[in-house]
């Protein structure tokens, strides 16, 4: 093939590429907003009330009245998914809001400062890194008790060291930089080029994590509810209820099938938001490089 | 070489120690460690109004008037010697319990483990060989699906489509081979997913460098630049995956082993956290963290071996 041939190729692949970029940034996006206003309309459009026990329509499976089913203690499974889906959107912003911003400011201090902070601080993310994160998040449960609260304490204790970590490896190659550079012969302080010149740059991988994290912390919270050690009853959260409907699957499937999808459909449409973003944001795809 | 062995030795010794002080600590800083609650629960029943003897006999039996540095360096100094101390619940060493719980967690990881790189190897490199044809395309949404999935909730589809639909595996338990199949394929499904992933865009990006070109040049067959030329390069991407996964394998055998109730180390340690059993935490708790450690050291350490550049101590 011939050079023109070659780039001519090229171009057709990235422009093919950057269209079904844009399409998966759409409809990644649009599921994550319908997931979002299902969460924040939740008391609005929840046809029963989630939590008010009646033995009378114990496990029934779906119909007009309950289209999902109800659970083994009469409680409308549709409307427990879509407060649950409020329980654990709330949970992962409260976790990915603190951690990511206590990440970010760690980042960026101890890659700018650097030195003897910067090592001990470092060395210690390097050591969080190396436990199994789910395992430390249980550790710190037990020592706190069980409960939602307990599980937000924990994944955000466990989840800034990632942020931590990118943000300083950014700030790394940032503060070589020209423009800092510049910013620091115009007499600027530290803190004035960390927060006005290096922080806006670090923005966009920061959204790419947090979006990625949240898909992360959706499962996490799930599965430290399944165990028993999050959301406790009569709470609505989705894995507390698969836990709650297993010992009726031979009989009722419904009561985990639902809360399960949910999870999956949740989890799912962050990590495309978070890879599609990352595809947005990679400067090398926007300028020709493919994969 | 040596130097660089040896700097992941005193790494990983390192980690090993913070996971012992973190574990220590954590769980000594917790309501459960107080002398009247490991009595209630372990001891006397938690109606029960516990007496002044029982108050110092507990005391003095688990150190807890001594200051936590103290506490921290008879416990070390057991554990280095094998002795993590007694169960609060089984009244039996902790070390004795964890031995035999802890072969079927390593089976059952192990067997997942081998399951799910014999899935995710091959169908990574068809993927990024057959890249965007419907094959690839399949391989990868369904990769996608894979990950998504809470291993807890593919656990029970599993179950209900083949235990309870076509009662081909049991249920729960440990009943010979087929009560380890379901457990497997749950395990083994995410981590493939995310092995298979990483399998394919690693050769994809290997298979864009120059020398394949060369070797393209020079007529050599396609077969043989993926198997010879290619192959090499791209694993190296794959084997830090998978000790990476192994650390979320620890965390899913929790999981799984909970569903199945499958008699491993994860099942233990939920059992023990519900039974307020704070040694038997501490002991599971370390060994995971350890294992965790040493797998990734010898993750590292293949690394070298499959890597010249390493091997030869260029790393920055």
């Amino acid at each position: 093939m011939d050079a023109a041939l070659v780039a001519n190729k090229r171009n057709k692949e990235v422009v093919v590429r950057s269209v079904k970029r844009d399409k998966l940034l759409g409809f990644s996006s649009a599921v994550v907003l319908i997931i979002v206003l299902v969460g924040v309309l939740a008391p609005l459009i929840m046809p029963h009330d989630p939590i008010s026990v009646s033995f009378a329509d114990k496990v029934k499976p779906p119909s007009f009245q309950y289209p999902f089913g109800t659970d083994p203690l009469g409680r409308c499974v549709l409307s427990r998914v879509i407060q649950g889906t409020r329980t654990s959107l709330v949970a992962a912003a409260v976790i990915v809001s603190i951690s990511g911003v206590g990440g970010v400011l760690v980042g960026l201090i101890s890659g700018y400062k650097g030195g003897k902070a910067d090592s001990l601080i470092m060395r210690s993310v390097d050591v969080m890194l190396a436990f199994p994160s789910i395992i430390l998040a249980m550790a710190l449960i037990v020592s706190m008790g069980p409960g939602l609260g307990s599980v937000i304490v924990a994944l955000t204790l466990v989840h800034w060291t990632g942020y931590a970590r990118l943000v300083r490896a950014e700030v790394l190659t940032l503060k070589e930089s020209e423009f800092v550079e510049a910013a620091r012969a115009m007499g600027n302080s530290s803190s004035r080029i960390i927060f006005k010149y290096i922080l806006p740059n670090v923005i966009a991988p920061v959204m790419v994590m947090a979006s990625l994290d949240i898909a992360h912390i959706v499962l996490s919270m799930a599965s430290l509810s399944f165990l028993g050690l999050g959301a406790q009853p009569p709470e609505a959260e989705w894995g507390a209820m698969i836990n709650q409907g297993r010992e009726f699957i031979r009989t009722a499937p419904h009561v985990t099938l639902f809360p399960g999808l949910a999870l999956m459909v949740t989890i799912l449409a962050f990590s495309l938001l978070g890879d599609s973003l990352r595809d947005y944001f990679d400067p090398r795809l926007r300028e020709g490089y493919i994969e | 070489m040596w130097k660089f062995i040896l700097k992941r030795l005193a790494a990983t010794i390192l980690v090993v120690v913070a996971a012992s002080i973190l574990t220590f600590g954590i769980l000594h800083l917790t309501p459960g460690s107080t002398p009247v609650t490991i009595l209630k629960y372990a001891f006397i029943g938690l109606e029960e109004i516990p007496t002044e003897a029982e108050i110092t006999e507990i005391t003095e039996r688990y150190m807890l008037n001594e200051p936590l540095y103290k506490q921290y360096y008879c416990w070390l100094k057991q554990a280095v010697q094998g002795d993590l101390g007694d169960s609060c619940v089984y009244k039996l060493p902790v070390a004795e319990l964890i031995g035999l719980r802890f072969p079927a967690t390593v089976l059952l990881a192990g067997l997942s483990v081998a399951l799910s790189l014999l899935m995710a190897i091959p169908l990574g490199i068809l993927c990024a060989v057959k890249r965007n044809t419907f094959f690839d395309h399949l391989g990868r949404i369904s990769a996608l699906f894979a990950v998504a999935m809470p291993s807890f909730w593919l656990a029970y589809l599993l179950i209900i489509i083949f235990s309870l639909g076509f009662d081909f595996f049991p249920v729960a338990g440990f009943r010979g081979i087929s009560s380890l199949v379901l457990p497997c394929v749950t395990l083994a499904a995410g981590m493939g997913a995310v092995t298979m992933r990483m399998m394919r865009s690693s050769m994809l990006e290997v298979m864009s460098q120059d020398y394949i070109l060369t070797a393209r040049a020079k007529g050599l067959y396609e077969t043989g630049i993926i198997s010879r030329h290619a192959l090499k390069n791209a694993f190296l991407p794959v084997v830090t995956v998978v000790g990476l996964q192994f650390g979320h394998m620890l965390g899913g055998s929790v999981i799984v082993e909970t569903v199945f109730a499958w008699p491993g180390i994860g099942k233990l340690l939920i059992d023990s956290i519900f039974a307020k059993d704070i040694p038997m935490v501490q002991g599971c708790v370390l060994l995971m963290a350890t294992t965790y450690a040493l797998v990734n050291l010898l993750v590292d350490l293949s690394y070298a071996l499959m890597d010249p550049r390493i091997r030869y101590g260029r790393e920055s």
